[in-house]
């Protein structure tokens, strides 16, 4: 014994379990050390990624020498500690805390949606008396509306509290809680209205009964009729791994798959129920159609890829333009650009969402890995909402927070954050920027560095701030390092390559990382593949326009797009959906896949390559993207389209080289001026991509946004009209009918007008200047 | 030796009388055979034949969709689609047992936590078409419906045994 002990290493200690003699981490809980070991033992409260409650009792395990039964997810272990999980004692101890569970437990098992994958019904199984003793009335609970994703049945609680650690923890919302005492405790929102965290669904999968459930998912099937199906999230630019829950060939649920290294154990509500937006058949195709005179006719396959053959043959191939979405599979990215290839066509472009395209095309940089945005000390958000973006990193940076982190944000509004910022700097889309130069301009002062070029010209004109004066000098001390986290909201700004130049140049300055967020789930897929064009290709006249996988409102400037299509002799479409304003201006329609129906793979945000299968039958006669452009190749005779299946295109994608990002090239600054208010184009969290605006369930819950423009409330009186008034927003001669609506986190002669959606087709992110005038009904 | 009592014993045609006096014997007993389809054979209450769905006496289906049925059959007869009614239970779309799959065992019975599917003493039906072998949710109610006496009286007499 003595000779053992002598190598135990200082952090761990020697215990034993049912007579198994093992190490375990000093300081650390018994149940971890018996989960490492495979040995079982009971809980439901207790979760890896939750703090400890020990509130179920469950995991009671006799302790040598300890007088009473201890849980075991609450007790932390000793040297020399014997621990029985099987004896006599414990077994006992667990029974009895069954039976308490279960006195309150209703018996309605069989229209529980938990019903096949129940904690509870499980370990009833091997715990639970055969009849129950209990003859009094049971408790009954008053149901809550929580919104359009989680349905709860709170009677079944039996109050493990593990949702309301989730949401205190981390969707860091708090938003649920244990009200009452004793049997008369229940689990409610405080104020009653719903949930509202981006993260919510996640409360579905910790239940361990059927007190909450997927409400789209609701009553539909049971879990043993499910398959489950490999996939990856096409929302964000993280690829989240799914697995999709199918039956006969129909996605019914989206539940998170582990993978530490990107989304843990979670899943955003946003990849949990986007899925919900494939089963929206209004303005799916089905079927190629051409459009002859006006009228759309169904043709053959192999008419609509002869009729677009011929096309592209006869159009000198500098005429022929592609705007490819950013949700594709590499695979489909990698013929596209083959096809140009051969073409002879460089008109392609991935980037549907920047506006500025003054510098040479350079990837996204990113320099720290998303597990590892967690452990940094400060983080500068520059024009990121992350929690809408990614609501993944969004988690990474909260917990970067809550281990001390500063966070300081630049911004075009006030965002709701779920933790503290240092600095919250706003103000309208020109003037954060300026702000962010104030940065600059005091990093530079006290540094004694300046940059070159435009850069340091449009610097000299930048004034230094007192507030952010302070963080310049915390950040010039260096010994913790930064991180810049540059978004969405900077990448769809008209200055987006002066945001990047001063961003590069600071980090250089202060030797801080840069991680850039990707506007699509596969924007580095679709950069590795080289679909893009150092400049803006909707300044150039085309004859043939190919928009793949995107519709008008994926793009960042929908009236300039809708114009390009008018302009064009033929737009053809390679998409799952066409919705009017595309059908309007479009002229052939080829039906494709989108991810779920298609196996592809998707390389994400911080360059991880990840495969995706098959999940979800495709209707009628589509087709998977990389088979259709395979045929088209071969219809064109064009070399190297002899793929047999999608694997001999994955082992071609896989050889892809990685991306090195390049500093940008400031060559001049872009001077805006405005006249009016000033625009900031809001990407709202549901409104990302087609799929997400088709979820019902997700366009009922409370994070979806509406036709409306918000202003700041000291503007409502130089604008003339009153909260809730229809108005037009007028842009260079284009209108919008929007409701009016104020908000304090909208700086001063700012308009917030949502992105995305129909009502907002006839706004161009790049042009900031807008004013509000009567509706014009 | 025993050739000689195999010719005796063909000789006497004693084998044929023992026949004959069988053949007399139950001429006079009591006669199995019934004149179906007139005279019919009693049934056991437990006997397993055509399914049917059942209702509360307030007309409510008993059916909650946990599809138990579906899972239970060994043969995968029963298929169930199940959704959201509008007063918010959960209430099949669909319930279609195939009659050519089905084996006739008895299990959805058993597995049905509501008494709502069960195998009624009915055994004489057909089909004319080989499509109109799938019955649907609609005619097993309408089975239901028209023999809830005998299915609740067959219930009642093997009540103490269940």
């Amino acid at each position: 014994m003595t000779e053992t002990s002598n190598q135990v290493p200082d952090d761990k200690v020697t215990i034993e379990i049912d007579g198994q003699t093992v190490l375990a981490d000093k300081g650390s809980m018994i149940i971890h050390a018996t989960d490492r070991h495979g040995i079982n033992v009971p809980r439901f409260c207790y979760h890896e990624k939750l703090s400890i409650a020990a509130n179920c009792r469950m995991c009671m395990v006799d302790v040598e020498k300890a007088p009473k039964p201890l849980p075991a997810c609450a007790t932390p272990v000793a040297e020399g500690m014997k621990i029985y999980t099987r004896s006599k004692r414990a077994t006992s101890g667990q029974k009895n805390a069954m039976e308490f569970l279960l006195i309150n437990h209703p018996l309605d098992c069989p229209i529980c949606d938990q019903g096949g994958e129940c904690e509870l019904q499980d370990v009833a199984m091997g715990y639970g008396r055969d009849v129950s003793r209990f003859v009094e009335g049971k408790r009954s609970v008053a149901d809550e509306d929580l919104g359009s994703l989680v349905a709860s049945d709170m009677t079944r609680c039996i109050h493990c509290t593990r949702c309301v650690r989730f949401l205190n923890e981390i969707a860091g919302t708090d938003e649920l809680g244990g009200i009452g005492r004793g049997d008369r405790t229940y689990i409610a929102t405080a104020i009653g209205q719903g949930l509202d965290s981006e993260m919510s669904g996640n409360i579905i999968d910790l239940c361990p009964v059927g007190a909450l459930t997927n409400k789209p998912f609701r009553f539909k099937a049971r879990a043993w009729e499910l398959m489950a199906t490999a996939g990856l999230s096409m929302h964000d630019g993280l690829g989240s791994n799914i697995y999709y829950h199918t039956r006969h060939g129909k996605i019914l649920r989206a539940v998170p798959q582990k993978n530490e290294s990107i989304n843990e154990a979670w899943l955003s509500d946003r990849d949990r129920y986007g899925i919900h937006g494939l089963n929206n058949d209004k303005d799916r195709i089905t079927q190629p159609m051409v459009k002859k005179s006006g009228q759309w006719n169904v043709i053959s396959w192999d008419d609509a890829l002869r009729i677009l053959a011929d096309k592209l043959k006869n159009t000198a191939p500098q005429e022929i333009a592609l705007y490819a979405g950013q949700h594709a599979t590499s695979e489909e990215y990698y013929l596209l650009k083959k096809l140009f290839k051969q073409l002879g066509s460089d008109q392609h472009e991935h980037r549907l969402t920047h506006v500025d395209f003054s510098g040479p095309y350079r990837a996204p940089r990113t320099d720290v890995a998303l597990t590892d945005v967690a452990k940094q000390k400060n983080i500068i958000m520059v024009g990121t909402y992350a929690r809408h973006e990614q609501p993944i990193l969004n988690h990474k940076i909260r917990q970067a927070w809550l281990h001390g982190a500063q966070i300081n944000a630049f911004g075009p509004c006030h965002f709701e954050q779920n933790f503290d910022l240092n600095l919250d700097i706003t103000g309208h889309q020109l003037a954060w920027v300026e702000k962010l130069g104030s940065l600059a301009v005091s990093l530079s002062e006290i540094s004694g560095q300046k940059p070159d070029g435009a850069l340091g010209e449009w610097l000299s004109q930048q004034h230094a701030d007192e507030d952010i004066n302070s963080l310049a000098k915390k950040l010039l001390k260096k010994e913790e390092g930064a991180l810049f986290v540059v978004g969405q909201i900077a990448n769809r700004h008209p200055q987006a390559n002066l945001i990047n130049a001063l961003v590069h140049w600071m980090a250089a300055l202060i030797n801080a990382s840069v991680n850039e967020v990707v506007d699509g789930a596969n924007t580095m897929g679709a950069a590795l593949n080289g679909l893009y064009n150092d400049q803006d290709i909707k300044n150039n006249d085309h004859t043939v326009n190919i928009i793949y996988q995107a519709e008008i409102q994926d793009f960042a400037e929908p009236a300039k797009i809708k114009e390009c299509l008018i302009n064009s002799e033929m737009t053809v479409v390679f998409n799952a959906f066409c919705d009017d304003a595309l059908k309007a201006r479009a002229d052939l329609i080829l039906p494709t896949t989108l991810l779920p129906e298609s196996s592809g793979s998707l390389v994400n945000n911080y360059g991880q390559r990840q495969t995706a299968l098959v999940a979800h039958k495709a209707p009628g006669e589509s087709k998977p993207g990389w088979r259709v452009l395979r045929v088209l190749g071969n219809v064109m005779g064009f070399d190297g389209f002899d793929y047999e299946d999608v694997y001999e295109l994955m082992q071609e994608t896989e050889k892809l080289k990685t991306l090195t990002s390049e500093n940008p090239v400031l060559a001049k600054v872009n001077q805006l001026k405005v006249k009016g208010l000033v625009l900031f184009p809001h990407h709202g969290i549901y409104d990302g991509d087609m799929l997400v605006r088709r979820s019902a369930p997700l366009q009922e819950s409370k994070l979806a946004t509406a036709d409306t423009v918000y202003v700041n409330p000291g503007d409502l009186v130089s604008i003339g009209f009153a909260v809730g008034d229809l108005v037009s927003v007028e842009q260079n001669g284009r209108y919008a009918e929007l409701t009016l609506a104020t908000d304090d986190a909208v700086p001063a002669s700012s308009a917030v007008i949502n992105m995305g959606r129909d009502s907002s087709l006839n706004i161009n992110a790049g042009e900031l200047s807008v004013s509000i005038i009567g509706a014009q009904s | 030796m025993s050739k000689i009592v195999k010719y005796l014993k063909s000789l006497t045609l004693k084998e044929i009388r023992q026949g004959m006096f069988l053949t007399q014997k139950y001429f006079f007993k009591r006669k199995f055979t019934v004149r179906y389809p007139e005279e019919k054979t009693p049934k056991s209450p437990r006997f397993r034949g055509l399914h049917a769905l059942r209702r509360y006496p307030n007309g409510e289906e008993r059916c909650i969709a946990c599809k138990l049925c579906e899972a239970v059959c060994p043969a995968a007869a029963i298929t169930i689609d199940s959704e959201e009614r509008e007063d918010g239970t959960r209430r099949t779309t669909r319930y279609e047992i195939d009659l050519f799959k089905c084996i006739y065992c008895g299990f959805c019975e058993e597995s049905c936590p509501v008494d709502s599917i069960v195998e009624t003493d009915i055994h004489e039906y057909h089909m004319e078409t080989s499509n109109k072998k799938v019955i649907t949710k609609e005619q097993l109610l309408a089975i239901g419906d028209m023999y809830e006496e005998q299915i609740a009286d067959a219930r009642e007499q093997d009540k103490k045994y269940r």
